[in-house]
């Protein structure tokens, strides 16, 4: 997206939430105090814009954010980290979450994402495409399996191997260097330029990202399209606060916002 | 120690017969003890203890950990022992500022040490250019490893053998060496020797720490099983999947350095070397 499709998007989805404000600020109880937010690490920047809107909408509400990989996030809340809401980047965690009773009612699905290769600006291994991936040489970053964008990452490349040979999968992750703990790991090897490639997020790739990093796209046929689920957890302190949050995220002004940072809203 | 007569004595300082003072101590030493030992109430019940230790997972970890840290060990002590005696022999204007940042990458955040390598071992990094015309790749692999083990882990072993050094008397490596021994020889036959017990726990204490190195290897040398994935970052990816192999893991990187340290200390108590003893 162009700097200027995202100051519209913004622009926007402004617009739409001070709507939205102006309609709910009629009802009785605002929500107010502490909310923590556990999400994952490719929404940092998304939701940490988003606080903004939500401060206006809801003055009295205090957002503190918690933001890693989402399996490790799970893991927090299953030794007993205490959070209101959680959202994660893939259905895996989430029903982990939920299996082991950590989850307030059903996760509603708010978002969803693209894949993406990145490799440095100036292309050290040459990759230009994704079957480039499999270059033997190539020195290739993923996140690990248990990370949500690392399991997408191998469901796209067994997804390939229709098309490149069942030997597709194993030849790429023969030039696997690093597992990372998140998305934002991969991204920082690859911006730093000692990874010749990697597979983040569509949204992680920022304007100021694409100063180090170009892209290559991943054929339609393969990619993965990750959904990220959002709740309320059971252990909530603040469930009125947690139902506002997720009620923003889902809203056209939260959806606006993520729009705006290069995530697809569950509208379209 | 000079003695400072009655309380020097066999019963305890007096402040020591305090509750004020005993109180304080017991929560210390609880607070100190009871997480690890916490560890090993939860692995003990766990069924498949021996299993898991056969796990690729866990196998590869150790065979990592062995490799880099021994690897480190061998460099530690072959530079820094002659770093460390240079320190304690000689005594030139601005020797506490160049001490003090010799102690740096022992205090320092492990991220700091890992943002530092990579500004100076990586593809961009200082050296990086350099490297690369040699072919040399060091991100990423297990060579990463090392250097962010060597690089928290030197100063602890320098520090001791520097202070072991200090203790030995001049005088005895010049007689030695009147007495018609090499200076190498004068060094292995009496330095070495009258040093032996702060050596050999600036070798246990680098070692362990080396062992335990966590942060600088993620950041520097990132996690691959069978290659970069030493045990402790085996145990925060497994603290993700399966909590026993990490439990198991941490058993090991208990045990392991605890028999190390207390073996030490028990041999060096035996050897009477003076101030060492």
């Amino acid at each position: 997206m162009t700097w200027q499709g995202r100051v519209a998007a913004v622009l926007s989805g402004m617009f739409l939430w001070a709507g939205l404000v102006s309609q709910a600020g009629a009802t009785a109880s605002q929500p107010s105090g502490e909310v923590v937010v556990m999400a994952a690490a490719s929404l940092t920047a998304a939701f940490t814009d988003m606080a903004r809107g939500i401060r206006d909408a809801h003055p009295r509400l205090r957002i503190v954010y918690n933001f890693t990989g989402s399996q490790t996030l799970r893991t927090q809340l299953e030794q007993g980290a205490t959070a209101d809401v959680f959202a994660s980047a893939d259905d895996a965690q989430m029903q982990r979450a939920l299996d082991r009773g950590l989850i307030d009612g059903s996760p509603q699905v708010f978002v969803r994402n693209n894949l993406l290769i990145i490799v440095p600006r100036d292309n050290p291994s040459q990759a230009t495409s994704f079957a480039d991936l499999a270059k033997p040489g190539l020195k290739l970053t993923l996140a690990g399996s248990q990370v949500p964008v690392g399991r997408y990452s191998r469901e796209v490349l067994q997804a390939a191997q229709a098309d490149h040979g069942t030997d597709f999968s194993v030849r790429v992750l023969h030039n696997l260097v690093s597992e990372e703990t998140s998305v934002k790991q991969v991204l920082v090897k690859v911006q730093l330029g000692e990874a010749d490639a990697g597979i983040v997020y569509a949204s992680d790739v920022s304007e100021k990202v694409l100063q180090d990093v170009s892209t290559v796209l991943i054929p339609g046929a393969y990619n993965r399209l990750a959904s990220y689920p959002i709740a309320a957890t059971l252990a909530a302190r603040n469930p009125s606060g947690a139902a506002a949050f997720i009620r923003f995220v889902l809203s056209p002004a939260g959806q606006a916002v993520l729009k705006a940072h290069g995530f697809i809203p569950v509208t379209e | 120690m000079p003695n400072h007569g009655r309380r020097h004595s066999r019963s305890w300082p007096l402040a020591g017969r305090s509750i004020l003072w005993r109180l304080p101590a017991l929560v210390a030493v609880t607070f100190l003890i009871l997480p690890l030992l916490a560890i090993f109430l939860k692995v003990l019940p766990q069924s498949h203890l021996w299993h898991t230790l056969q796990e690729p997972f866990v196998t590869q970890a150790l065979r990592t950990s062995l490799i880099t840290s021994l690897t480190s060990l061998v460099l530690t002590v072959a530079f820094g022992t002659p770093l460390a005696y240079a320190l304690a022999r000689r005594r030139v204007p601005g020797t506490t500022l160049f001490d003090t940042l010799l102690d740096l990458p022992m205090v320092l955040p492990p991220t700091v040490a890992g943002v530092a390598l990579l500004m100076t071992f990586g593809r961009r990094g200082l050296l990086g250019p350099w490297l690369e015309a040699m072919g040399i790749q060091v991100v990423f692999t297990m060579a990463a490893v090392v250097l962010a083990q060597s690089f928290v882990s030197m100063p602890l072993y320098v520090r001791s053998a520097q202070a072991g050094f200090r203790g030995v008397d001049p005088e005895l490596e010049r007689v030695a060496y009147t007495l018609g021994y090499s200076a190498a020889r004068t060094f292995l036959r009496v330095t070495v020797p009258l040093a032996f017990p702060a050596l050999l726990s600036g070798v246990v204490m680098a070692w362990a720490r080396a062992l335990g190195e966590f942060g600088a290897t993620i950041m520097f040398a990132g996690n691959l099983t069978g290659r970069t994935q030493t045990m402790p970052l085996a145990i925060y990816i497994a603290m993700e999947s399966d909590l026993t192999t990490a439990l198991v893991l941490a058993t090991l990187l208990i045990v392991v350095p605890f028999g190390c340290l207390f073996a030490t200390r028990f041999f060096a108590r035996r050897r009477s070397y003076g101030t060492y003893a």
